[in-house]
């Protein structure tokens, strides 16, 4: 499980993430949203200890990432947003190079790898004779998340996971994370997809300002809140009401 | 199935760069990957190997402690100075961050890792640097077969101690100033680096003639002060050569400055290096400051340069070219030590044996013929920057030039060989010569200068005759043709080495502007020519 209390980033004289708390429990998908540059993205940085809490503490199945930062990160697979490989290196060669680092003997790590390879649709050719720098955006998005998941981590961060990947691999990997959360993992999925959010999580919190607004079942937050679906809920309470006036009059300011 | 043994982590990091020290990005099959280190690494070990005979057979009338000096400094400036400019980009490597930093491996282990790979690589060069100075060695004054071990034993310090002094410096660098100005740090250090070793190439030869080598006092004046006269020393304990009372203080300084360096570099800061990653990788996205940008905008917009761009994709795309040529960091690595040697080697011909001016030349004669050749070779600075210019990582961008509605890749090309022209061929021709006219103390090479400099645009558009030419559009080790870019590059050399010959004989019978006059005919003439070639061609944009 994921357990962060009072969790604080400041930039110099900018507060990224401010004193957020929240648990999230085995089996569960907590859907992490925001406007941009809410801190989402921060708050996952610092719950897989790529960056120092300014103050607060992140704990990975009751293991601090400050305190013990090795134990708790082979807790956790983490697909960061990015989507950053090591382009001169073939994807065989950068799975295989992951599973080492986090002891998994080659034998295994192969086996492992030919079962994602399955489940994604890759072609074994392409997988050892190509760089990674010659992919498609959706292949290099399989071998990252092949990445985060070699290991059966029990605990899974997401940063916009889908981006790139074609409907049939999305689908697939959706029905993945509802298996996975089946069996007791702890998964984070931040994204600005609301819909794919709605539809995965059984949990969401909504940040803005690097404060927590909202935690709760989606239905749950819906009725509290009286909106009518999850977009506008996040409209009203990040301040972008009257979208869709604002559009039109933009839309008409374009028009000759 | 083979069920081996998981290595340890830090031996998977070690494998992991040593690979991507070899191998570039983009390539698509791994093959080709394989060939390339091969040859890569042998090629680099035969020239390191043959250069290190120059060292070694200076060894018969000097003492064993001057010779392993001699080597050192050999191997300090040639290994050492190759190791500081990969460690730059190996040390900081941008969305390292992202794929490293969240799992099980400490940031030591990052550091260590890449330093051992870093010290690996730096101490095969300095064994094919000092590999004839090894045999050689053994023949020197006090000399004896001790010497083979002990030089190997105080080499491998030197590379340690350098290593240890390029992670400290790098790293004091990242803490103090920040990203933004450790990417112009990193550039100006890459390039002062390239200047030091082709300079240091030309001082090297005159160093050995020195009294001061020849009868070497290690204890004398600013001598045990020398980090390479430190490891010498150490040679020349371990061998017997000299004695304690002699050797002691360059000894200690080379064994306590090495145990500081590296105690402050793999264990002060070794724990910071991964806030430093992370940091580089933080900035990434930050966006230039406002007065900077404008700045370039407004000097668009006013006279002489909006005369110069009237049509504006040409204009946009010279922004695009100085955004990239001012701020890109990979650009500024690749570009600007790439450019160093060719801003240097005009400087040494003029300042070597046949261009210094003698008693009597008033600035006409043999050193001006030497200036005038120097000057001719600065025409491949256009053609070298339309180069690097054509590839980064970044080239996925240049998409937006295939669909958008652009009716040729002209303006583009022409856009982005303006800006190098702008920002760095005229001004360095100038420069140059106006350097070489102090130097020779005649005004006849800015006049020369004046010659080359008016071809220069001629040159700038050769890139754009041999193909389709879009900036920035090209991944990195994509070279297709290295051999058409030997040939051109060769081919200016020659055209600006006979327009600045022309030029210097004109000037010595009082005729130089026949001859300016006569270049910029030829030049208008030649862009032309090469403007209405390269506008005839058809254009798919999905096929450049």
């Amino acid at each position: 499980m994921i357990s962060i209390q009072g969790l604080t980033k400041v930039f110099g004289t900018q507060v990224a993430v401010d004193n957020l708390s929240f648990d999230v429990a085995p089996g569960t998908i907590l859907g992490l949203l925001g406007p941009n540059g809410a801190g989402k993205t921060t708050t996952l940085k610092m719950i897989t200890g790529m960056l120092e809490p300014t103050s607060g503490t992140a704990q990975i199945c009751g293991i601090d990432i400050v305190r013990q930062p090795i134990e708790a990160k082979r807790q956790l697979g983490f697909v960061p947003d990015s989507g950053a490989v090591y382009e001169a290196l073939t994807g065989l060669e950068f799975l295989l190079m992951i599973a080492s680092l986090y002891g998994i003997d080659e034998g295994q790590a192969r086996m492992r790898i030919r079962q994602f390879l399955d489940f994604f649709d890759l072609d074994e050719k392409t997988l050892e004779g190509k760089l990674l720098g010659a992919y498609s955006k959706g292949m290099r998005r399989k071998i990252v998340i092949t990445a985060a998941l070699l290991h059966n981590p029990r605990v899974v961060l997401l940063d916009e996971p889908l981006d790139g990947l074609d409907a049939n691999a999305a689908v697939g990997f959706k029905a993945l994370l509802e298996t996975l959360a089946r069996e007791g993992k702890t998964i984070v999925y931040s994204s600005h997809v609301l819909d794919v959010v709605e539809r995965v999580c059984n949990r969401i919190a909504i940040i803005a300002q690097g404060k927590l607004l909202v935690d709760g079942p989606p239905a749950d937050l819906i009725h509290q809140h009286r909106a009518t679906s999850l977009e506008n809920l996040f409209t009203s309470l990040t301040g972008l009401s009257g979208h869709e006036a604002r559009a039109e009059a933009f839309a008409k300011s374009l028009l000759p | 199935m083979s069920t081996k043994t998981p290595p340890s982590p830090e031996k998977v990091l070690r494998t992991l760069f040593w690979q991507l020290l070899f191998r570039g990005r983009s390539a698509p099959h791994m093959n080709q990957h394989r060939k390339r280190k091969q040859i890569s690494l042998t090629g680099t070990i035969l020239i390191y190997a043959l250069f290190g005979l120059m060292p070694a057979m200076g060894i018969f009338a000097m003492p064993q402690l001057a010779f392993a000096s001699l080597l050192h400094s050999f191997t300090f400036l040639f290994a050492s100075l190759t190791l500081a400019s990969s460690a730059g980009t190996m040390l900081f490597m941008r969305e390292e961050a992202e794929i490293l930093l969240h799992r099980p491996i400490r940031p030591q282990e990052l550091l260590r890792a890449k330093c051992h790979v870093l010290v690996k690589f730096s101490l095969i060069l300095a064994f094919a640097l000092n590999f004839a100075g090894f045999f050689t060695g053994t023949f020197a004054k006090n000399g004896s077969l001790l010497f083979l071990p002990a030089h190997a034993l105080a080499t491998v310090l030197l590379m340690v101690f350098s290593a240890a002094l390029i992670v400290l410096v790098y790293n004091l660098c990242l803490k103090w100033f920040g990203r933004e100005r450790f990417d112009n740090l990193l550039t100006l250090l890459q390039t002062v680096l390239t200047i030091v070793m082709i300079a240091g190439s030309q001082l090297m030869p005159r160093f050995m003639r020195m009294d001061a080598m020849q009868n070497i006092d290690v204890s004398h004046g600013w001598m045990p002060f020398l980090p390479p006269v430190w490891f010498g020393s150490i040679d020349g304990l371990l061998c017997g050569s000299v004695t304690l009372a002699e050797a002691w203080l360059p000894a200690a300084l080379g064994i306590g400055a090495t145990t500081i360096l590296v105690w402050l570099a793999f264990v002060r800061l070794g724990s910071a290096y991964g806030i430093g990653l992370q940091a580089l990788n933080e900035g990434a996205g930050v966006a230039p400051d406002k007065p900077r940008s404008r700045l370039l905008a407004k000097l668009v917009a006013a006279a002489p340069l909006r005369w110069w761009l009237r049509d504006p994709i040409e204009r946009q795309s010279f922004l695009l070219t100085s955004a990239y040529l001012w701020r890109d960091r990979e650009t500024k690595l690749k570009l600007y030590p790439g450019l160093a040697p060719m801003l240097i080697m005009p400087l040494i011909m003029v300042l070597g044996p046949g261009g210094r001016r003698s008693a009597g030349d008033d600035g006409t004669g043999p050193s001006l013929i030497m200036a005038c050749f120097a000057l001719g070779y600065l025409g491949i600075v256009p053609l070298q920057a339309m180069l690097f210019l054509h590839r980064t990582e970044h080239w996925r961008a240049a998409e937006v030039f295939r669909y958008a509605p652009v009716p040729h890749w002209t303006p583009l090309f022409h856009g982005s060989r303006k800006a190098v022209l702008w920002w760095l061929a005229f001004p360095v021709t100038v420069i140059i010569g106006a350097i070489m006219s102090a130097i020779l103390g005649s005004p006849a090479p800015m006049f020369i200068a004046a010659a080359a400099l008016v071809m220069l645009p001629v040159y700038s558009l050769l890139p754009g005759v041999v193909k389709t030419w879009i900036p920035l559009s090209q991944p990195n080790q994509d070279q297709r043709d290295p051999g058409m870019g030997c040939l051109v590059m060769g081919g200016v050399v020659i055209a600006g080495m006979a327009t600045s010959g022309i030029a210097a004989w004109a000037e010595s019978y009082g005729y130089l502007w026949i001859a300016v006059l006569g270049a910029v005919l030829l030049s208008i003439v030649l862009q032309k020519t090469f403007v209405s070639m390269m506008r005839e061609r058809v254009w798919y944009p999905d096929e450049d």
